[in-house]
Order: C-alpha cells, then structure tokens, then sequence
C-alpha cells in the first residue's frame, strides 16, 4: 500500500471516529436489547422473547436469525464489560427518559466500533481490487456510506462484508472459500439469497459445480439454524418478517410484481451475461427500490457493488447517485422523527421534538405528505429507468 | 495537508455540536408536576381547576395536559386560560379534539413572565356531564401538566449550548474521553 493511501485511510478513520458518537438510531439499541440475553446464558432468545414478552422493557420479537443473535451477543457481553456502569440501565430503559443519558455518546461509540472496523475492511477489498485506481477513496470519504453505516446504524455491515469479501474472492479464484463465506452472510441475514444466484452464474461453471457451490452457501444457515429448526417460537419469528412480505407486496392482478421480474431478469442474465456481477446486482438494486418498499438501511446491502458499477467516471458516478435524491427524500418523508432530527439526539435528546418534514408539511403548509411520498417514487422510477438504459448504452460502447 | 483536514473536521464537529441546537431547538423544558399516582378527575361545569405555578424560566410557550374523553363522545368546549399578570392567554378547543385518553399540546406564542414569577391557570369547560370528560390530576387534585419555555435569542441559546455541552462531557468517566483523545491522537500522528 501506498504511503498516501495510508494516509488516507487513517483520515477516513479520523473522520468517521469524529461521527461515531453523535448519531442515533433506535434500531441498535433495540437489537442490542435482545443481544444482551446471550450473556445472561440465554441461548434460544426466540423461546425466551415468548415465554417472557409481558414481563421485557421492550416486547418487539426478535426477527434475525441464530447467528447474528450469537455473533453480536458475544459482542454485546464485551461491551457490558467495557462500557459506563449504566450502560445495561440505558439498554433496558424505554420510557419517556430512554435518551436523557450523558453516556449516551459512550455507549454509541462502543456498539458501533465493529461496523468502523468493517467499513474499513471493505475499503481495503476496493483497494486491493483496483490499486491502480481511486475507487476505494469513493468509499471511505463517501458521505452515503456514511449515513448508511453510521447514521442508521443497522448491523447489516457485517452480512454486507461478508458479501463483499466474497467477491474478492471470487475475483481471486477462490471459489468454494468465497462461497463459504457468502453462506455465511446469508446466515446473519436472508437478504444475501437475493444476490446468490448472481453469484453462482458468474462463475460460468457446470452444473454440478453450480450445486456444489450452492450447496455450499447454505452450510452456514443449516448449521446455525438446525437446532431451532422445531421451535414454533423460531418459525413465528420470520413468518411475515420484513423483508420477505416487502419483496410480494407490490401486485399486478394479484401477482406480486418483483418476484416475477426478478426470476425473468436472472433467467435472461444467465443466458446473456452471467459474468457481469456489477451490472446484475445494478439492475437488482434498481428493481427492488422501484417495487419494494424498502427500509433505508437496506440500501446497503447493494451499494458497495452499484458504487463500483458507476466508478469509472465521475459522469457515470452521478448519473448513478441521482437515484438517490428520490430515494432519499422517500425517507426523509416517513412520519417517524428518528429517521431525521432524532437522529441527532446524543446532541441533544430535544432533537427528538423538533418538527419532521413530515408533521411540517401536514400541520404548516396543510399538504398530505404521502402526495411527495408518490412523486418521489415516481421519480424513483423514472431514475432508475434512465440509470439503467445510460448504463447498458455505456456497457454497449 | 491531511492534517489540516483533520482539524478542520475536528473544529468543525465541535462547532456543529452547540450550532445545531442552537439553531433548531428554540423551545426548552420548563416547570412540571408529574407526581404519582394518578388520577383521572372529572371535568364539567361543577368541577374547574385553579392553580398557580412558579415559573423558573420567563417566556411560557406551551402546555401539555393529559385528558380523557371516554369513546370521545363528549364536543363540549374546554377553555384554558393563562395569566402572568401582565399578559394572559386564553385557549379554547372542542372535546372532540380529546382522546381516550391524549395529551393536549397547547402552544401559544410565548407569555413573558418575570423570573420566578407566578402563573395562574384556569381549566374551565361547557361541559355539564360529571361523567364524560376527565383530567389527570396529582392525589392533592392538582393537574398533572408539562410545560416549556422559548429560549429567545441566538446568543443566549448559544451560550446555553456551550454550558449544556461542556457539562455533558464533563459528565462522562475520565478514562472514556481520554481513550477517545488518545485513539484521535495516535491516528494524527500517521497522517
């Protein structure tokens, strides 16, 4: 590595270490809430939300499945060892005072050094892909991946590591490891299946190979869910869960829409172009933010592979990024304040009081929100539309 | 040059820290009674409510109350009135805006008051039902309310931010902040 580009990735970490305590998202307290059972010697926390849900601070179901609840539970035992005493206090606080702790920035700062660490590690794969060229700084100082990792918080770092990593992999020849890991992103999170296949075809192999190599990425899900596998309170869990009624939610003549398209886009991308990952996960990505009805952290998933698609050129670069004015006003729209000033509560927990743009277009300019909520996704798809065509014009020449 | 940078984001994180209250959150918490246990009172022609408050802030800008209106049955007006002694506020709304139960905002623009000055405040309704309309009250059958004030001024709330700040940080464990200093000042050195 570089001497710059050592410096570089040492700012980035600056930068983002400066970010870490100041953001807020209920989300990772909320997982963390239920992570924390693991040092308590909870093992199946499915069971234990069921048979105790009246007596829990907080009674959400927890919807992830084993292996993320061990691999963060495990974390979430260092930081109860690490962290101000009043830590496990704040974690199982949810009433009216829930954000009025002074450690608050602490506490952030403590749950979100892995996914600093993870962030990193993803820049370094750029770096190591193309050490000839900047797109690795694309990440690091890339303020959506800020928002993404550090604003919303979600532990889908780790799940998108893994994917990415295994593209490294790949790109390395290294097929059976990369599938491994793969699996092992599909363990923490089911979001990966969607990116599976693209995976497979790209590697142009045979039949059987294509078996071998899938039944690979499942041995990481069998084994960790296996021993929940006949716990109606497990399978309660996941039926209806997020992202599998989001994907069917859109219908035409009651025929869920993206399950269609997908399946007609992998068929014909598997005839066509099965080894152009970049611009298979692309046109995915913008399938699923035109017909799903995603939550914002979920952008993640797909975006350290759409940055890439668009890398090339600073052009091609916007003309991806402006897929993201609509999707982000989309957000900005939601009528829950902790997607926007709430944000800023380890500031100042007042934060959380200060009018939405949501309740500032509905109580001062008298308007219905959801009015923008549909031109944006109209906008969303007209976006996506022109992203897509530029981007196969460019692929073409 | 990264180095500067690096300050540069520094300073300008810190500044952003008292700028941003500052420049969004105008209104601060003020006096409230929010003793237990609880109970809901009725609120009809026969039973108003009188209390006085010490302020401790000048410039009342809201109130929030915790009504009931039992399947929100109930249209009569309920009337808030609001004086200082110097200026009053009187606000009236509909049982219909009441439900089973919610807290009742009212946000009026902000009543000057004298430091530690007295409020009163006077809960009235048309409502002649004793059964269809409820207040929540402490056991000595005074209301349970929040209030907030308007902190007017950049300056002040400036100056108020740099305090809040400063007293947050100094409410953090030693071996936090000076970890976190030392992990900045160890990445500085390699730029």
């Amino acid at each position: 590595m570089t001497k710059t580009a050592k410096q570089l990735f040492v700012l980035s970490l600056i930068i983002k270490l400066l970010l870490l305590p100041w953001f807020y998202h209920p989300d990772i307290k909320s997982q963390y809430f239920h992570f924390q059972y693991l040092s308590r010697g909870v093992t199946n926390i499915y069971q234990y939300i069921d048979q105790n849900k009246t007596n829990l601070p907080y009674q959400d179901t927890f919807n992830y499945l084993p292996l993320t609840y061990f691999t963060f539970g495990t974390y979430s035992a260092i930081v109860q060892k690490i962290a101000p005493p009043n830590f496990s206090t704040w974690i199982n606080d949810w009433s009216d005072h829930q954000n009025n702790y002074a450690n608050l920035p602490v506490f952030l700062f403590l749950l979100k050094l892995p996914y600093l660490f993870l962030d990193t590690l993803i820049g370094l794969l750029i770096y190591r892909l193309y050490p000839k060229k900047n797109y690795y700084l694309l990440w690091l100082f890339n303020p959506l991946v800020f928002y993404l990792i550090y604003v919303l918080q979600n532990f889908d770092i780790l799940p998108v590591f893994f994917t990415f990593l295994a593209f490294y992999l790949l790109k390395r020849q290294r097929p059976s490891l990369s599938f491994f890991i793969f699996g092992l992103s599909i363990a923490l999170k089911f979001y990966s299946l969607l990116l599976l296949p693209f995976f497979l075809i790209s590697t142009r192999s045979n039949f059987s190979k294509l078996i071998k190599y899938s039944f690979i990425s499942l041995i990481p899900l069998l084994f960790s869910v296996l021993p929940f596998i006949n716990d109606s309170s497990f399978i309660r869990s996941f039926i209806g869960s997020g992202l599998t009624q989001k994907i069917i939610e859109f219908k035409l003549f009651s025929i869920p829409v993206f399950p269609i398209i997908y399946i007609l886009y992998f068929l014909y991308s598997w005839r066509y172009s099965p080894s152009t990952i970049f611009k298979n996960i692309t046109f995915i990505f913008l399938l699923f933010v035109c017909l799903v009805n995603f939550h914002s952290q979920w952008l993640l998933w797909f975006y350290p592979f759409y940055l890439l698609a668009f890398a090339s050129s600073p052009k091609k670069l916007l003309l991806g990024h402006l897929l993201f004015l609509p999707l982000l006003l989309r957000v900005l729209l939601i009528d829950d304040n902790y997607l926007t000033w709430g944000h800023l509560i380890p500031i100042d927990p007042l934060f959380v009081k200060v009018t939405s743009p949501y309740n500032l277009i509905r109580y001062r300019l008298m308007q219905d929100p959801l009015k923008f909520q549909i031109i944006f996704q109209y906008l969303t798809f007209l976006t996506s539309f022109i992203i897509f065509f530029a981007h196969e014009k460019n692929n073409r020449h | 040059m990264k180095k500067i940078i690096a300050i540069s984001f520094i300073l300008l994180g810190f500044l952003l820290l008292i700028l941003l209250p500052t420049l969004f959150i105008t209104s601060r918490h003020s006096i409230s009674n929010q003793s237990n246990p609880t109970f809901f009172n009725s609120l009809d022609i026969g039973h108003t409510y009188n209390f006085e408050v010490t302020t401790t802030n000048t410039n009342l800008n809201s109130l929030t109350f915790t009504l009931k209106n039992p399947q929100i049955l109930n249209n009569n007006l309920i009337h808030f009135k609001i004086s200082s002694g110097t200026d009053e506020k009187v606000l009236s709304f509909s049982g219909s805006n009441i439900g089973d139960p919610s807290n009742l905002v009212l946000k009026y623009k902000p009543l000057p008051t004298k430091n530690e000055g007295i409020v009163q405040i006077n809960i009235s309704t048309d409502n002649p039902d004793p059964n269809s309309l409820y207040l929540l009250t402490d056991n000595h059958g005074q209301p349970v309310f929040n209030s907030t004030y308007y902190q007017s001024g950049f300056a002040n709330r400036l100056k108020f931010n740099f305090h809040r700040l400063t007293s947050q940080l100094t409410q953090i464990s030693f071996i936090y902040k000076t970890t976190y200093l030392l992990l900045l000042f160890t990445l500085f050195l390699f730029l």
